[in-house]
């Protein structure tokens, strides 16, 4: 017991050293690789701790290598450009003044439910209230606020989402597949072309695949000012 | 930034340079541990070991044992202790058939292990 009690103390300390190596930063400001690298350094200092048959160095020298080519690759990120966009990747407009980029989304392996959770963690509810939203090479979202948009009165039920109909919201949202249907004829869209399409009181949010989003309010029959763009 | 790239080019330099000690030591160690098994498979082959022949020869692996535990599994190392156990029983009992074949397990076995750690591609994939 003695003995595993000195080794996990002295992986301790180099893993302390490693660490001090690689800086101060937070797991949410981790890039992609330098998180693989946290990954497999805990899985590298485990095995020695326990494992009294294996060498103290077997442990130590994988660590202390993977924190050496960590460094040396930031300092290499740090001064060429290129190498930094190589290894860290570049970050990425997902909103921008058409609405959501549906063709970036799908270059960062991303749903537009997964925007939306992003978007909303930001405390923003609706893709009209967002000017640009820039997903950062650490996978976080960064928002431009669009000052001018309402703030919704309550949440926005996303009714079709790429293409498909939300089953769950319908009933909450009183609404059936066939009004929407009817509704996306009026505008000469197709259901599939449809990225997301959101209802807010009687106000109907569309984002239509390659083309701006606008807004409409139903009740009134009123388009909105971006409704013009999208019908162009 | 100055002084993290001196660590690391410090820890850089012991890694890399405790990793050529360790191939060449290695290297020599094993290479001089098969030429004492073949000297001992020939006296054998003349007549019948001694047990302070085994230890004699035991006694020097003791020696190297300790430095390869820093930096080879300790149990591939117990297989060679336990295969000089076996020898030593066989020689003791003066059983001169096993004893051959346990010095043939016992060189086989430090041939087999100094293989398993020397830097090799088939080793490194």
């Amino acid at each position: 017991m003695l003995v595993v009690i000195i080794r996990t103390f002295i992986i301790f300390l180099f893993l302390l050293l490693g660490l001090r190596l690689m800086g101060k930063r937070q797991i949410g400001e981790l890039q992609p690789f330098e998180f693989v690298i946290t990954l497999a350094v805990a899985e590298l200092a485990c095995t020695p701790m326990q494992d009294i048959s294996t060498p103290i160095l077997y442990g130590i020298i994988p660590v202390l290598v993977i924190f050496c080519v960590h460094f040396l690759l930031t300092a290499l990120s740090s001064k060429s450009i290129f190498f930094r966009k190589f290894m860290n990747g570049k970050p990425v407009i997902v909103i921008n003044e058409n609405g959501i980029d549906s063709e970036s989304l799908r270059k960062l392996n991303m749903n537009v439910n997964d925007l939306m959770e992003s978007i909303r963690n930001a405390e923003y509810f609706s893709v009209e209230q967002v000017s640009y939203a820039i997903i950062e090479t650490n996978g976080k979202i960064s928002i431009l606020p669009n000052t001018e948009a309402e703030e919704p009165k309550s949440i926005p039920l996303s009714l079709i989402v790429e293409g498909k109909f939300i089953g769950a919201n319908m009933g909450i949202s009183n609404t059936s597949r066939e009004d929407i249907e009817s509704y996306l004829r009026t505008k000469n869209l197709r259901l599939k072309d449809i990225v997301l399409l959101t209802t807010e009181s009687d106000k109907v949010f569309v984002q239509p695949k390659g083309a701006k989003y606008f807004t409409e309010v139903l009740g009134a029959q009123k388009e909105s000012a971006e409704a013009i763009g999208a019908e162009a | 930034m100055a002084r993290k790239l001196i660590l690391v080019i410090i820890i850089s330099a012991i890694i890399i340079g405790g990793g050529i000690w360790q191939e060449v030591y290695m290297e020599k160690t094993f290479s001089e541990f098969e030429r004492k098994i073949d000297a001992l498979e020939k006296a054998h082959a003349e007549e019948p070991l001694k047990p302070e022949q085994v230890k004699e020869l035991h006694d020097w692996w003791q020696k190297k044992h300790a430095s390869f535990e820093n930096f080879l599994p300790h149990l591939q190392l117990n297989e060679i202790e336990m295969t000089f156990g076996e020898l030593m029983g066989t020689v003791v009992a003066e059983d001169t058939e096993s004893a051959t074949g346990q010095i043939l397990r016992l060189k086989f076995t430090v041939s087999a292990i100094a293989e398993m750690f020397n830097i090799r591609f088939g080793n490194i994939v």
